[in-house]
């Protein structure tokens, strides 16, 4: 116990401040009070180490939105040269089925014309044929 | 007149000279049309197509290794978040056991505690 104690505060105070031997003020409170103090003082310590990993993963977190955002503009340009690739094919394809549609009508005009040519084939053939036998047995005759 | 002169085979040379200049007209007629520059035309437009389709999908070929770099630095920014995290539960943990710590002091482990923080608040407070 001090020698040379002083009152600095009220007797119903629960943090009394005394003066001890050596000169030196010094707070005196219960046991429980201080607990107190030290709960709150070191759950403090923990909140703000907390605070402060929380300010480094909100940090995290923004930059990882700034991330996916840039993911979302580079897929949408990737979307935009795709939706311009399937206009670009469907383009082709229209060309293509167009390109069949002639070949398709060359063939049929084709195939007229090769009908046509074989009549013709046909005609010719017989005419070589009974053009000069007619026209011998008519000589023939005709003498 | 002239007509009666001629004899039969006169008649019959007469008709195929004719067939055969009739024929020769006929078949030249029968040439089809192949739409030849149609077609090369939409052969031209189709390579350009191509072509755009090409540089496109190289394009989209770049734009997916962005993509990756991307996720590359999401994933490193993950494994940081969870770090992170890990460090808050311990923290949380931490501060839940504190009044159980705190109960079970003595006198002396109360002052040595308030002690050591005093030391540990003297010691950031001079850093910072």
């Amino acid at each position: 116990m001090p020698a040379r104690s002083q009152n600095i505060l009220k007797e119903q105070e629960r943090v009394q401040a005394v003066i001890n031997e050596y000169g030196d003020t010094v707070i005196q409170m219960s046991l429980l009070d201080a607990k107190l103090i030290l709960k709150v003082v070191l759950e403090k310590e923990v909140n703000d180490s907390l605070l402060d990993v929380y300010t480094v993963v909100d940090s995290l977190n923004k930059n990882k939105i700034s991330l996916l955002f840039q993911k979302i503009e580079v897929f949408q340009i990737e979307k935009q040269n795709l939706n311009e690739m399937v206009v670009n094919l469907n383009a082709i394809i229209e060309n293509k089925e167009t390109e069949t549609q002639i070949l398709n009508e060359t063939i049929k005009k084709q195939k007229k014309e090769i009908r046509k040519q074989k009549i013709i084939k046909i005609v010719a053939l017989v005419g070589d044929v009974v053009l000069p036998v007619t026209t011998l047995l008519t000589v023939m005759f005709v003498k | 007149m002239i007509f009666k002169k001629l004899d039969i085979k006169t008649v019959f040379i007469l008709v195929l000279s004719l067939a055969l200049i009739i024929s020769f007209f006929v078949g030249q007629k029968n040439k089809i049309d192949y739409r030849k520059d149609e077609i090369k035309a939409l052969h031209a437009k189709n390579n350009e197509l191509s072509k755009k389709n090409d540089s496109l999908a190289t394009a989209n070929a770049i734009l997916d290794k962005k993509i990756a770099k991307i996720d590359l630095l999401i994933k490193a920014n993950d494994i940081k978040i969870s770090e992170k995290q890990s460090q808050i539960e311990t923290l949380k943990r931490r501060k839940n056991e504190i009044p159980s710590y705190v109960n079970v002091l003595s006198a002396n482990g109360v002052a040595s505690s308030l002690s050591k923080y005093i030391e540990r608040t003297r010691k950031s407070s001079s850093s910072n």
